[in-house]
């Protein structure tokens, strides 16, 4: 199917705070209630629309387990969004938020869109993590928040489309140079990229593209 | 051949059955998928999906992950599956693909039975010889349709050795089992089939030393003692022996063994009873009888690994073995009255300790090759043509290699992995079509997990695809070289260098492609990130050695080579080469650029003392240094830790010589202060220079070695003797600086972007030499200045010849500079350069501005 843009995601978080849930339920809209937890990387698209243009998602699902961390690492790169996935029953998952974030920081492209998201609002009676922390802690770091239930499937597609519309913005903006690939977002087929044109009208020779101006 | 009838009455009354306990429920589900054999003796060809195999399967596991939830020791359906073997028997049935399909069904079984039980399993005899067996049925190199399961099963193998690193040898200790396309002789599977399926039911016995070691799993993980033991049980003191002629012992071992026998294999069914047990310990006691002393799984993997592989046609050879070792240890109750004792120490750390000290008895020496059969596995699988499946692969690869486990990775790093990840490379880069534009291999941005040869659209150009594979390949060792245990990461990042870069890369240096081949060469160095890579292969490229070259005795073949490529005929050559020297300055590598240029400006040869001590009053900056080093000061930079040399107090007269360089007539920006708009671009790159060269250790200052204890008594001719040699990069680019009138204008433009690369570095040497025109310089030193003084020199009598020149100069610009032009003007090299001369010379006065703001 052809499709304006391209934008590559990757979930994170730790074990079992419901990130292939999310992915299953924003892909196939269904719910799986036993954990099988994953091995390596899993993957999962999805077209939306915003704008009324028609947007490929490519979902990377990482595993939580520490185990394969040195993967993980891998992964951010080349993403142009991030679902940074807690458990609010579980504080212990909101706690270990830092140190997803500052590895997430330091591996990505600086322009990548994280979200945060509080999964398992259904839960509300187990709940550990107040929704106003995770708010905090969202604008404390610059991202942005939603409460999800994987399995009652509220706010799962809002989280997606919402991360997909910053960055969508982002294009916009000019932040993220969609020429370049290695920020997660490709164009379309139908949109063959126009051609690098040149730096034009940006004034000689300018040395920050490495030259080739003309 | 169950009718279709009666496999619909066999549900029927699975149904009704009464209800029955998890391990009754677990035992009539494992014989109902017995009897199938039982029932199909003669017919193995009745599908999978007739048989009710998948559906047994499926109970058995959901019947073992129910029975554990809650409960914190193993319950009886796990104890039976373990001491009924039941695993064997289905890595058998998996090995004879027996009915057609049940290979995929028992990885599967497998795979999610180790991945969500809570128990790690795999320290188990029981468990981990079948798991090895099925390791060696998963073979990349081989065509399968269920490579994806096959993959999965590996891959889940990983996360355990990760989540559990005590497992790590053994599950990549092979000794257990080999590789071999030889299925098991169908009648010995006749006999399992039937034995197994008419065991009885034989109720959970307390005293039986057979169930001890389940509720000890923890220490049975951090202790592989549990599996080393000697007939007398003296647990506590061997490991100390071991671990001082561990090296001498095997060989003494083997030498002891009389050939004859070495190998009494024996057949290990999946249901081993006690009485099986004992007849398997016999089997192997010659051995141990003669060598009471030695420790005994030595000698049992002596056994089994001196046994000859290729002609053996049977399969678990030391099975017999593993399983004795193993039942001698439950049949000594003083070994587990010790282990029990660590446990309920719950001293982890020192068991931790202990366990590491002493972690090479879990698994006892054994032939090289067969210490990373899970790596092996994983790697045959690297080359499949379908991309997830080798994905994944990776991905494993990626977590064994990165295991903090030295005598593992010192395996690893001398398997078969580097070589089959260079090769890769190089198939892929062979693979690249030739007629691929240069120009387009930049564009080309992949990562190997995030990218897809397949999704990568091959209309941006022709060729992308295979550019891109070569691309996410390049990465992927890349990372894994940045992720991988040391030893790992320094024998890829060598054998990628030695083999790829070194074998296929320099001799393609003098090819007819080598315009494309460098614009490769280019990516792949702006690509690289992991330092043990960028160090390899920046020792590839310029040299191992620190010391300048003399003049014309060149010792570092592949800088050459590209030096000469930047000045052959082919513009295209020397464009493409120029980005990729570009590329070498813009890594930032200390050792690159020490060879490139540094190691010649260092002892500061350029500049002429005599001539500073006469003019010194005009060079304020000059001054400032003599005073410091009057006073013996030179530390005194050190604490305040912003440069003079980079920040001269003459700036102002500095910047004046880059701008008013190009006289006014053939100036064509009518405001000459337009220098400041390159500011801010080189302001902002200035800031990330200077982070990633905090740490190189560059001196602060550039000042002249003293030798002036013996030079104030030397004759003057002595001290200028030994002329200044700027080493072959810098001679070559001041060469085409020269040259400026003469060369196309995207070769000058390359040429001022590298210039300005190299001056915007904050090293002394470097910035005084390129950037200082009033520095006082040795006689017959050629300077950047002096260069395009003298190319201006030859514009101002060149240009003017031309009537309308002024007029030309200004379209010329608009064309250049501003990309459209009313009138299409003809390209002409001598106004070109004139305009990349006057822009060059902006750029380098706000180069000097910027780094001398930043160094107030
Ligand atoms: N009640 C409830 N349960 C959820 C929700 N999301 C996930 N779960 C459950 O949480 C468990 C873990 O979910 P997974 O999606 O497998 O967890 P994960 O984050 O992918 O874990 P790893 O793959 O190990 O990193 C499963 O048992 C899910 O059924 C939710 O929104 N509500
Ligand atoms: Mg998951």
């Amino acid at each position: 199917m052809s499709y304006a843009y391209l934008f590559k995601y990757i979930i994170i978080g730790d074990t079992g705070v419901g990130k292939s849930c999310l992915l299953l339920q924003f892909t196939d809209k269904r719910f799986q209630p036993v954990h099988d937890l994953t091995i390596g990387v899993e993957f999962g698209a999805r077209m939306i629309t915003i704008d009324g243009k028609q947007i490929k998602l490519q979902i990377w699902d990482t595993a939580g387990q520490e185990a394969f961390r040195s993967i993980t690492r891998s992964y951010y790169r080349g993403a142009a969004g991030a679902l940074l996935v807690y458990d609010i029953t579980r504080r212990e998952t909101f706690n270990h938020l830092t140190t997803w974030l500052e590895d997430a920081r330091q591996h990505s492209n600086s322009n990548m869109v994280i979200m945060l998201i509080g999964n398992k609002s259904d839960l509300d009676s187990r709940r550990e993590v107040r929704r106003e922390e995770g708010e905090a802690f969202a604008r404390e770091h610059g991202l942005v928040f939603m409460e999800t239930s994987a399995k009652t499937a509220a706010n799962v597609e809002e989280a997606f489309i919402n991360t997909a519309k910053e960055i969508y913005e982002k294009i916009q903006e000019g932040v993220f140079d969609i020429n370049n690939e290695a920020n997660g977002i490709k164009i379309g087929p139908q949109h063959s990229p126009t051609s690098p044109g040149g730096l034009a009208g940006n004034g000689g020779q300018g040395g920050a593209q490495g030259g080739g101006c003309c | 051949m169950i009718s279709g009838l009666q496999v619909a009455l066999k549900n029927a009354i699975d149904v009704i059955a009464p209800p029955a306990t998890p391990l009754e429920d677990f035992t009539y589900h494992w014989k109902q998928l017995m009897n199938f054999y039982v029932n199909h003796l003669s017919d193995r060809k009745a599908s999978i999906e007739s048989s009710g195999i998948p559906r047994h399967l499926d109970r058995l596991l959901e019947i073992l992950l129910t029975e554990e939830k809650g409960e914190d020791s193993p319950g009886p359906c796990l104890e039976y599956l373990l001491q009924h073997r039941l695993l064997d028997l289905l890595a058998t049935l998996a090995g004879a693909e027996t009915p057609p399909g049940m290979r995929l069904v028992c990885l599967s079984f497998l795979r999610k039975l180790l991945g969500r039980s809570k128990h790690p399993l795999l320290h188990h005899v029981s468990v981990y010889a079948p798991v090895h067996r099925l390791i060696a049925l998963c073979n990349g190199h081989l065509a399968s349709p269920i490579e994806a399961e096959e993959i999965q099963f590996l891959l889940t193998l990983c996360f355990l050795v990760c989540k559990y690193p005590p497992l790590t040898r053994i599950v990549n200790d092979a000794s257990s089992v080999h590789r071999e396309n030889s299925v098991p002789k169908e009648d010995t599977e006749k006999i399992d089939a039937q034995r197994i399926t008419y065991v009885p039911a034989r109720k959970r016995n307390n005293s039986n030393p057979l169930f001890e070691p389940l509720n000890t799993q923890a220490v049975m993980l951090i202790n592989p003692n549990l599996f080393a033991t000697d007939s007398e049980g003296k647990l506590s003191h061997r490991p100390e022996r071991y671990a001082t002629d561990k090296n001498t012992s095997t060989q003494d071992i083997l030498d002891k063994i009389p050939k004859t026998t070495r190998n009494t294999s024996t057949r290990s069914s999946g249901s081993i009873s006690l009485k099986d047990v004992e007849s398997i310990s016999e089997s192997s006691s010659p051995v141990s009888q003669k060598l009471p002393q030695d420790p005994l799984p030595v000698t049992n993997q002596v056994v089994s690994n001196t046994n000859d592989y290729g002609s053996s046609s049977q399969v678990p050879v030391s099975m017999a073995s593993a399983s004795y070792k193993v039942e001698n240890k439950f049949q000594d109750p003083t070994n587990l009255r010790i282990d029990s004792d660590f446990a309920s120490d719950n001293n982890m750390e020192y068991m931790k300790e202990h366990s590491k000290n002493h972690t090479f008895l879990e698994v006892p020496p054994v032939t090289e090759n067969s210490k990373c059969f899970l790596v092996d596995a994983l790697i045959s699988y690297l080359n499949t043509a379908d991309n997830t499946v080798r994905v994944r692969a990776c991905e494993g690869i990626m977590v064994l290699a990165s295991l903090d486990d030295s005598a593992f990775a010192h395996a690893v790093s001398r398997s078969d992995l580097p070589t089959v990840l260079s090769k890769r490379l190089e198939a892929l880069y062979n693979s690249i079509p030739a007629h691929v534009d240069p120009n387009d291999v930049d564009e080309v941005d992949v990562t190997w997990g995030l990218d897809s040869p397949m999704w990568t659209n091959d209309n941006k150009f022709p060729g992308c695809r295979q550019v891109a594979a070569f691309f996410m390949w390049l990465d992927y060792c890349d990372q894994l070289i940045r992720e991988a245990h040391l030893e790992v990461g320094e024998a890829i990042a060598k054998t990628i260098t030695v083999s790829f870069f070194d074998k296929v890369i320099t001799p393609a240096l003098v090819d007819h492609h080598v315009v494309l081949i460098t614009a490769l060469l280019t990516k792949c160095l702006k690509e690289i990130s992991s330092p043990l890579l960028s160090t390899e292969i920046s020792h590839w490229l310029v040299g191992q050695h620190r010391d300048p070259e003399l003049p014309n005795v060149w010792t570092t073949p592949i800088l050459h080579r590209l030096i000469d490529n930047c000045c052959t005929e082919s513009n295209d050559l020397t464009l493409e080469t120029l980005k990729l020297f570009e590329e070498m300055i813009e890594k930032r590598n200390e050792h690159i650029l020490h060879c490139l240029v540094l190691t010649y400006l260092i002892t500061r040869g350029y500049y002429d003392n005599s001539a500073a001590d006469s003019a010194i009053a005009s060079w304020s900056d000059e001054e400032d240094e003599r005073e410091r080093e009057k006073k013996g000061t030179v530390d005194l930079s050190r604490e305040q830790n912003h440069s003079r040399t980079l920040a001269p107090t003459n700036i102002h007269r500095i910047i004046n010589c880059f701008l008013s360089l190009v006289p006014r007539q053939l100036q064509t920006d009518s405001d000459v202060n337009n220098y400041e708009r390159y500011m801010a671009d080189w302001e902002k790159q200035y800031s990330t220079v200077l982070t990633d060269c905090a740490l190189l250790a560059w001196p602060l200052e550039a000042v002249t070695i003293d030798d002036s204890a013996s030079s104030d008594s030397r004759p003057e001719a002595d001290h200028c003797s030994a002329r200044f040699y700027m080493g072959p990069f810098l001679t070559m680019i001041l060469d085409k600086v020269s040259n400026i009138p003469n060369q196309r204008y995207e070769i000058n433009l390359q040429l001022t972007v590298v210039i300005s690369r190299l001056a915007l570095l904050p090293h002394p040497y470097l910035h005084e030499f390129l950037l200082n025109p009033l520095l006082p310089l040795a006689p017959g030193t050629k300077s950047l200045f002096a260069c395009l003084q003298r190319v201006v020199k030859q514009l101002v009598s060149d240009v003017p010849k031309t009537q309308d020149y002024k007029h030309i100069l200004r379209s010329t610009r608009q064309r250049l500079l501003e990309n459209c032009s009313q009138e299409p003007v003809k390209e002409n090299i001598l106004y070109d350069s004139v305009i990349i001369t006057e822009e060059f010379c902006k750029e380098l006065a706000a180069i000097a501005y910027v780094k001398y703001h930043r160094s107030m």
